[in-house]
Formats: structure tokens, sequence, C-alpha cells
């Protein structure tokens, strides 16, 4: 194993990707000379040149349609919307025509792109660039979303994403750019994380809480705390919110008969709703308690760290979800 | 059509009882009178009997369990019945649900209430889908479960709260580890699957030098009752002892006499019974007890005799002997002493005595020790009867030495309420009834 | 346009012509009696655009089309049963009934699609545009809209960027008077569209929209432009909505004789009126075109409802492995 920033594991994959298959460009705002707004592909511009690494006008729905035009015409473009709050200004791209073609042409042509964005509350970036807008991207079916958690999963994970044949939407954490994670030794066989398949990151028997992006690491040091007082958490990393792997959470509930979900994201319509009426039909004999969930609450991101603190599902915060539960 | 057992209510105060052990399993055959189940309230461990023949169809709690009085714990009827069928309809009635056990001190009345309030609670119970499908597969009554109280969500009734985790559960019979025996670490004492694996280690462990183990039961019911009624005496009481050596020759004599004459049998045990309580007459300063801070002289003269049962020592009492007949005391220990071997007793049968015998003459031990029985203040240990060379003074004055048959009896007293003078004139007077047996008969 | 081949393409044009009128005469046929599910946005009155766009093309150009797309796809060579079967909602038809009337595609044609939302097409033109400059092809795409789209950002968005990059696109703006039912003049100042090629450094030209030879001089150079790596143009083609915005309406938006005096100039009729070609030939070409789009109806018609088990099918792509 060694030590990456996590800036670098997301280069990896790119740089590997785009070594690997011609078809693959970059595009976005940054993404050129400036070596991305989170130097996440640094040097790239340099190696594969103007064409392939596009810095683009701050156009979201222009660059992104003109992705969808890419992918369809043979190409595999990795779009960079810098945060996921500006997806609102594409979505008719994304929603209407990056997440549909497909069916609505009855099937005849893929649209193999990727769109990478980030979250990350806890940055003063108030309310237009800190949303999670991970439900919202989730409702639409025909898109794939892959949340990764870490290093290792952000590059096994956009790896996956880049050779897919169905659009992806790869959300990022802002935190995790500059903060060093585990991968496996360079010439190792490359991973490719699969998508819709979610991790049993620690294991438990006492009650389960799944989550995706930062908050799986805030719950994984909670459930080391409560392992020493002999109680069982188990961990889910969710890795991909569409497709949804059911399985594992169900499995996980089937054995702890708890279950709590961590989100980043607004409490209301969110995926920890969803996730919870979706395997209520497997589990609904095996709840030893009501499925509860720990969101932001419904408010805009608020600036001030004072207030931005408050609804961050922080370690004090789950720690007290979790014991309610028990 | 069958009956409703219910947890019967043995005591005035009594609210709920450990359902100790059943005598009968499903299936089997249950006669009236016979010992069907053990419970223990808060006071005492109490063998309750069946009042219906029939046969065991469902039983509904498992050893170990606290159960609500006037709650159902068991169904008689005829093989075949259908045991939810006599549920529901013995739920239905009621009362009358009670009528399939001996139940002392029962309240009909408030037995009807009881059952009328745990009926309405089946339905508002607060129970999680999985404690209650946990119910359903392990066909748990509702009732039994209202009465716990929930850990879970707003106080619901979990399944954490009705068992072992799955996972312990499904390890325990693997790995020979009995659930019951196991102390719970998880949350509110949750038998877990750590729980289980030390459990087993700690019996390997104790497995390894030498030392196997042959089988490990639980301590609990009689055995419990007794062994701490017997190490709270130990430590509390300071036991003297006081032991004298009897000539039996003319005891013996007697009883075969008795028998011979055919219009009854004695046993050694009954003139023992006779013996004490002559002897407690002379001696009332023995007949006693100490109650708090208070010493009780008693009038009644009761006499326990320890008998091995089924399940441990017992100790029927024959009440009231002053007043009473060898002829009246043989046959009432006739009818009591297999009864107690069998633990068939009734709680009235083995309490309130006064003072105890301890007779292990048949077993050919030389002497031994007893424990005095609290709250009294006595105990007598008879040991056997061997013939030994004794130094007999003849008529003429002359000593020699001759073969009698000579029997150890042993007094421990409470040396708080018995001084030794009293206690040795006491030994004395019980070997002087014993050698000139005819005074047991005046 | 007086030689052999001239005149094989005038023919060509004037069959098209005809095929597209024909066509959706018989879309609104189906809509009257409730055959053709949704919504019918007719061609009709503006066949010369495509018509005259298209001819210019190769056959490994693309197309990208709207809402208002029939005319660009049949212009392009699509199969007609494919597309009436598919209007229909049937089986058989391009998008096996999952998409319609406003989703048709075809990529063996290098039809990148209608599409349903205003200017949603736009920004996916100027991506393959994008991706013809990226493989190196000397390809050019050929992106349809109307003049309501050039008010959506997506237009200026998209023009930006391929003027930026010099890409080889080329933006036809069909102004046929009207978005919905409100007339460009009533929502926009200037009314010369393709001045606002200006703003993007790039060339823009206004044409008469219903003279189809007038189309495809204008597009040819642009194309020419284009292929030869000169960037795009912008093109206004002004023309006329003769049907209503959907299906059927009363136009009581349009202002009085407005209608009849675009109807005089029907794209069709002027192309008649010039005498390219004689009137024996003309009627052999309303033969032909009349026994396509009956054989077209015919099967649609016949084609079956799609089957319930394939509701789920095609959200993602079932083709296997993809280039």
């Amino acid at each position: 194993m060694r030590t990456v920033y996590y800036r670098d594991a997301v280069r990896e994959a790119i740089d590997e990707e785009m070594a690997r298959d011609p078809s693959v460009l970059v595009l976005g705002e940054d993404m050129g000379p400036n070596g991305g707004t989170w130097k996440e592909t640094r040097g790239l511009w340099e190696k594969y040149g103007d064409l392939r690494m596009k810095d683009t006008p701050i156009s979201e729905s222009g660059f992104v349609g003109m992705s969808v035009g890419m992918a369809l015409t043979g190409l595999r473009p990795v779009a960079k919307v810098m945060f996921s709050d500006f997806m609102l200004v594409a979505m008719d791209q994304i929603a209407n025509q990056m997440a549909k073609i497909t069916y609505m042409s009855g099937g005849q042509m893929p649209v193999p792109m990727v769109l990478r964005t980030t979250i990350g509350l806890g940055r003063s970036s108030a309310a237009q660039h800190s949303q999670n807008l991970n439900a919202v991207i989730a409702h639409f079916p025909g898109l794939k979303i892959a949340v990764p958690s870490n290093a290792r999963t952000a590059k096994g994970l956009l790896k996956t994403a880049i050779r897919d044949n169905d659009p992806v939407i790869v959300v990022e954490n802002r935190l995790h750019y500059g903060r060093q994670f585990e991968l496996p030794d360079e010439g190792e066989e490359e991973e490719l994380i699969p998508l819709g398949k979610a991790a049993v990151l620690h294991e438990g028997a006492d009650l389960t809480v799944v989550s995706c992006s930062e908050p799986v690491n805030t719950c994984l040091r909670v459930a080391a705390e409560f392992e020493k007082d002999g109680i069982g958490i188990e961990v889910i990393d969710l890795q991909s919110i569409r497709p949804l792997d059911r399985e594992t959470i169900i499995r996980s509930v089937k054995k702890t008969g708890r279950l709590l979900l961590v989100d980043e994201g607004y409490t209301s319509f969110g995926i920890t709703g969803e996730i919870a009426l979706s395997i209520m039909p497997d589990v609904f004999y095996d709840l030893d308690a009501p499925i509860m969930r720990l969101c932001s609450p419904d408010v805009p991101v608020p600036f001030s760290p004072a207030l931005e603190k408050l609804i961050i599902p922080d370690e004090n915060r789950i720690r007290e979800a979790i014991r309610k539960m028990l | 059509m069958g009956k409703v057992v219910i947890m019967p209510k043995l005591g005035y105060t009594q609210d709920e009882g450990e359902l100790i052990e059943w005598y009968k399993a499903e299936g089997e055959t249950v006669r009236k009178g016979e010992a069907f189940f053990e419970v223990q309230t808060d006071k005492t461990v109490i063998r309750v009997d069946a009042t219906e023949d029939g046969t065991v169809l469902k039983l509904l709690a498992e050893p170990g369990t606290m159960m609500p009085v006037f709650t159902p714990i068991a169904v008689v009827g005829q093989p075949g019945e259908n045991p939810e069928e006599i549920l529901r309809s013995g739920q239905a009635e009621g009362a009358s649900a009670s009528a399939a056990v001996s139940a002392p001190s029962t309240e009909p009345g408030s037995s009807a209430a009881a059952a009328e309030d745990s009926e309405a609670e089946d339905k508002t119970i607060r129970m999680t889908p999985r404690a209650r499908r946990f119910a359903a597969e392990q066909q748990l009554d509702l009732k039994e479960i209202a009465g716990i109280k929930g850990t879970g969500y707003e106080g619901g009734i979990t399944e954490r709260d009705i068992k072992a985790s799955p996972l312990a559960r499904k390890m325990a019979p693997d790995l020979g580890v009995d659930l019951r025996a196991v102390q719970g670490s998880g949350v509110q004492g949750k038998i877990r699957k750590a729980d289980v694996l030390r459990a087993a280690a700690a019996a390997a462990a104790q497995e390894k030098p030498g030392l196997r183990i042959a089988e490990e039961t639980p301590y609990r019911g009689t055995r419990r009752v007794i062994g701490e009624r017997l190490s709270g005496s130990k430590r509390e009481v300071p036991h003297a002892y006081f032991s004298d050596s009897v000539d039996t020759g003319k005891l013996t004599a007697l009883r075969s006499l008795i028998n011979e004459e055919g219009e009854y049998r004695v046993s050694i045990s009954d003139l023992l019974i006779v013996a004490a309580a002559k002897a407690l007459r002379r001696y009332p300063g023995m007949n006693v007890s100490l109650q708090g801070d208070r010493i009780l002289r008693y009038e009644s003269i009761n006499i326990g005799t320890a008998v091995a049962g089924k399940a441990g020592l017992i100790v029927p009492v024959v009440k009231n002997v002053q007043d009473k007949t060898l002829r009246q005391i043989a046959a009432e220990t006739r009818e009591l002493f297999p009864r107690a071997q069998k633990g068939q007793l009734r709680p009235e049968e083995y309490s309130g005595g006064t003072f105890t015998v301890s007779n292990l003459g048949m077993t050919g031990i030389e002497d031994f020790c007893a424990i005095v029985n609290p709250p009294e203040a006595g105990i007598l240990a008879v040991s056997a009867i061997r013939k030994k060379p004794v130094v007999v003074t003849g008529e003429d004055g002359e000593d020699r030495i001759e073969i009698r048959p000579m029997m150890n009896i042993r007094l421990s007293a409470d040396h708080r309420l018995v001084d030794g003078l009293l206690a040795a004139q006491f030994v004395h007077e019980i070997r002087r009834l014993l050698e000139e047996p005819t005074l047991l008969l005046l | 346009m007086q030689t052999e081949e001239s005149k094989s393409l005038l023919r060509a044009m004037y069959a098209n012509m005809l095929r597209i009128r024909r066509f959706e005469e018989e879309v609104f046929e189906f809509y009257k009696c409730g055959k053709m599910p949704g919504l019918a946005h007719l061609y009709i009155g503006e066949e010369a655009v495509a018509t005259g766009a298209c001819a210019v093309l190769r056959a490994d150009d693309y197309v990208s089309s709207t809402h208002r797309g029939h005319g660009h796809l049949i212009a392009r060579g699509a199969d007609l049963r494919k597309m009436m079967a598919e209007i229909l909602g049937r089986q058989d038809g391009y998008c096996h009934g999952k998409g319609g009337s406003m989703h048709i595609m075809d990529m063996s044609l290098g039809i990148l699609g209608a599409n349903g939302i205003v200017g949603g097409g736009i920004p996916i033109a100027t991506g393959a545009a994008y991706s013809c400059r990226y493989r190196g092809t000397d390809q050019v795409v050929l992106c349809f809209f109307g003049d309501g789209a050039s008010n959506e950002g997506t237009f200026h968005e998209s023009l930006n960027m391929a003027a930026a990059w010099d890409l080889p696109v080329v933006y036809i703006i069909e102004n046929n008077q009207y978005g919905i039912t409100v007339n460009i003049n009533r929502v926009t100042r200037e009314h010369d569209l393709s001045k606002r090629a200006a703003a993007y450094g790039i060339d823009g030209v206004s044409v008469d929209g219903n003279d189809v030879l007038a189309v495809y001089h204008a597009v040819e150079k642009a194309v020419d432009n284009a292929r030869a790596g000169k960037g795009p143009t912008l093109i206004e083609c002004r023309t006329y909505r003769q049907h209503g915005h959907n299906g059927n309406d009363n136009g009581a938006y349009r202002a009085a004789g407005e209608l009849e005096h675009w109807l005089s100039r029907d794209p069709i009729l002027l192309f008649e009126q010039k005498d390219y070609l004689d009137p024996e030939e003309r009627e052999n070409v309303r033969a032909q075109v009349e026994a396509e789009i009956r054989d077209a109806c015919e099967f649609a018609r016949n084609s079956p409802e799609p089957a319930p088990e394939t509701l789920m099918e095609g959200i993602f792509y079932e083709g296997g492995e993809h280039r």
C-alpha cells in the first residue's frame, strides 16, 4: 500500500484511462493549463494537449450538452461541473438529454460519458456552493451515480465510470482532494470498482449505518468507538447510489434489525427516505427499531462556520442517533 | 375440552413467579395430584400439582422466565386437541383458566380481571416487527411478552428483549453452550456471539488439566433455595455440637415387636420423632426460634425429618407431635415421606417445623454433623447402628465388654439460643428415651 | 442548374418536399382520427428548409433536429415506415414506441435525434462537431432549430464555443415566425436573426426559407467552409408554419391575411411555378411519393403495439460492447 492524496488518485484514474483509450477526453472549467480546480488533473493538459484537456467557457448547459453529442459520436467525454450546485444550470442536458436519450431512442444508442462534480460541507461555501444534490440527480432513470468516500473508491469508481456505456455522474468530495488515503501500489493490478455495489467497511451485529461520501468516514470513527463498548455497528459505504445495492443493505439489516441512514443532503425527499422505503418490504419483519436517518436539516446551507457546523452529520450527531436506536 | 394452566398466585403479595422447572414435557401424560411444575416466588420454591388428568399439549414458558401471575403457562388436554384453540377459549373464559392447577390462596376475582387486562394489552402491546415475528416463530404468548419492559425505541419491546442474538442462538448448540447459563454482555444483557464464545472457551479451559466435566447443571430451583438457606445458616448460626452413643438393642426390639403385632408399622424414623418430641417437651428451651430480635418458644412441637427427594433435600414436617400417638405419627409419615421423595409436598407440608431429625442410619455412616435448619434451634444427626464392643457394668458391679448395637447421635444447636448444659441434657434425654423405648409409648 | 446532375438533384428535392408534405398530411389524418397519440408538430410549409439543407450533406455528416423534426428526418433519408410506426407508437418504429414523434433517432444516417426540448439539441450538435474535429474527420454537422430556440441560452453557449474552436457545424434557424403562438416580432427587437452571428465573430446569412434552392446554396457555402475548417455559420431561413403549433389550433394569433400570403408562397408551389421539372415528371414523382406514403402508413397501421415486457428495456444501453 502507498499513501496518496485523493486528488492524485483522481488524476491517476483519468490519466490511465486517457492513455488506454484515445476516445477519452476531458472538458470543463479550469481543466486545461490550470490542471483542475483542485489540481486533480495537474499535468494532463501538458501530456495530452488542448483538444483532449479542454477548458470551456462558463457554460455548463453548453458543455454538458456537447458531451452528450460527443458521446453519441464515438467519444468518451469526462465533463467536470465544478460544484454540484452548478448542475442545476445544466439540468436540461443532464436530466432530459443525457439520462434519456438511450431510452427515448428505443435503446439504439449508448451515451458513454462521465460527469464529475463535487460536494462537501464544512468550507463556508454557503447555499450555492455546498449543496449535496445526489437526491436530485438520483431521481432520474437512466443515470448512474457513483459517490466515492476515499481515494481508492474515487479512482476505482471513476475508471469504471469512464468505461461504462451509460452516463455516470461521479460525485467527488472537495474535502478529500487535499487528504491522504491508502491506495494499492502502482503497478499492481488496476482496481475497477463496480457500479451498483456497496461495501461493508466495518462489521457489526447491533446496528447498520448506511452512508456515502465523507459521512462514511465519520461513521467509521463512531463505529470504532462503539466497538470498545462491545456494540457492533456495521458501516456500509454505498459507493453507488444508482444503481442502489439494495441486497447488501438488506442483508445487513436482516442481521442487525436496525438501520440508520446518514447523508449530507437535505433531509426531506432525500436518498435516505428512498433507501428506507425501497428496502422496507424486504426487512419489515427484521426491524427491531424504526429506520432512522440523519441528514442536513431542511435549510439552505448557511455561510457562517458557527451555523454550518450545526447541519453537518458529525460524530456527535451520529453517536446520538445510534444511541437513540439501541 | 382441555385446560389452560396459569402461573398461580401463591402468596398474597405475589404478582409474578419464576418458572423453575417442568416435571412433565410436552406430550407426556400428567395425573391429577402429580407434581407438574415448580415455581419460585419471592419467598420460596413451590411445587404445583396437576388437578386434572390429561396430556401436556403445550408448555408456554421456558424454565427461568418470570411470568406475571394468572398468565397461561401450559395447556393440558387430550391428545390431538389444538392447544391454540384451548388457549383462546381458556383466555376467553378468564377465571376458569386457573382451574387446572391447585393454586393456594388464589383469588378468582382478580384472576378474571387480570385476564381481561392482558387481553386488552395484546392489542396495544408496543413491539417491533422483528420481535413480533420472533414471538410468532417461537409461538410465544403475547401476554407473556406484554409483561416485559421494552428497551427498544421509545420503550418498545424488541427481539433482544425476548432472546439472545440470532448468531448466539445459532452458535450455542454447536458449541455445547447452554444459553440459560450464559451472562449476556450486550446492550441490556443481550447474549451475543462473543458471550457464547466466551462461555465455550471457559468450558474448554475448565476441561484442561485432568479435570473433565461430566455434566453441568444450573444452580437453581430447590437446590439453590436449600443451598442459600444452609450457607446462610452456617454463616449466621454459631453451631455447637453435642454427641452421644446410644445402645439401640431395646429400640429395635420394640420396633420389631410392634411390627410383628401387625396392627401398624413403625420405622426408626417414627421412633426418633417421638423421642425428639418427648425430649423437647422435657426441655422446652430447645423448642425455640430466633425471629429478628425476638426469641419464640413454641408450644407446638413440629418435627421435621430430612428426606432425600427427587430434586434435593426436602423436610416433611409432622405437626404437633406432642398431641399424637406413635400410631398416628407412623400413619402420617407413611403417607408423607413417599410424596416427599417424589417431590409432591405442598408448601405447608414442609414448612413450620420447630426441630429436625436427620437420619442417615440406612447409609451405614458412623457419625456426621448436620447444619441447623433455620429458624429452628437444633437438628439431630442420627447415624447408623453398628455392633460395637461396649464396657457394660453388670448388676454385680463388674465391668465387662459386651457387643452392643450402638448408634451415634449428634445434636447441632444454635448456640445463641441454646446453652451447652441444656444441649447436653437434651442429648442425654434422647439417649435415655431411645435406650428405654417403652418410655416412648407413655 | 441545367446539367443532368442538377436535374436529378432538383427531382430529388421536389420528391423530398412532396414526401414531407404528404407524410405530414397523413400524420395529421392519424392525429385527427385519434390514431396518433400525443402531439403532432407538423412541418408543413417549411419543407424547403430541410430539403435544401440536407441535399448538401454527405452520407457521413450529422444532423440534429427538433420537436418539429419529421421534415429533417425525411430529408436525411429516414425510413418512412419506421418513422410512421414510431409516430403511431408501434413496436416497429425507430424507437420501438419509446420515443414517439419528438424523439426519433437514426445514428446510421447521422441523425442525432429529434428533441422535445426547445434548444436542447444545439449543444449536442456542437459536441458532435467537436467530435469531428477530435477524430480528425471532415464531417459536418447541420443543426436545425427554430426562432424560438434562438432565444434559449444553449443557442448562445453553443455558438460561442463553436466559434471559439472553429467547429464544423452549420446552425440553421428555421424562422417560422412563431414560438408556439407568439410571433417572433413581439419578443425580439432585432428581426434579422442572422445578425446574431456577428456577436460570435462568425458568418451569418438570412435566406428565403421557402425557396429550396436559396437554402441549398446558402447551406452549401456554409458546409464547404465548415468542412474546410473555417468554423461555423449561422443561417436564418425565413419560412412559415402553416399549421398550428401542434395538432390543430384556430390560428387566432395570426395577423389578417398572413396565412393567405404565406400559402401563396408555399415552398412546393414556388418550386412548381419555376418549371424546373415538366408536369409529366412532377406527376411521376407525385405517384412515386404517394406509393411510398401509402406503404409507410400501411406498415405503421399493421405494426403491433409494443409488448408490456419491453417497458423497462433500454433504460441503459443493452447493446453489449460499445467501442
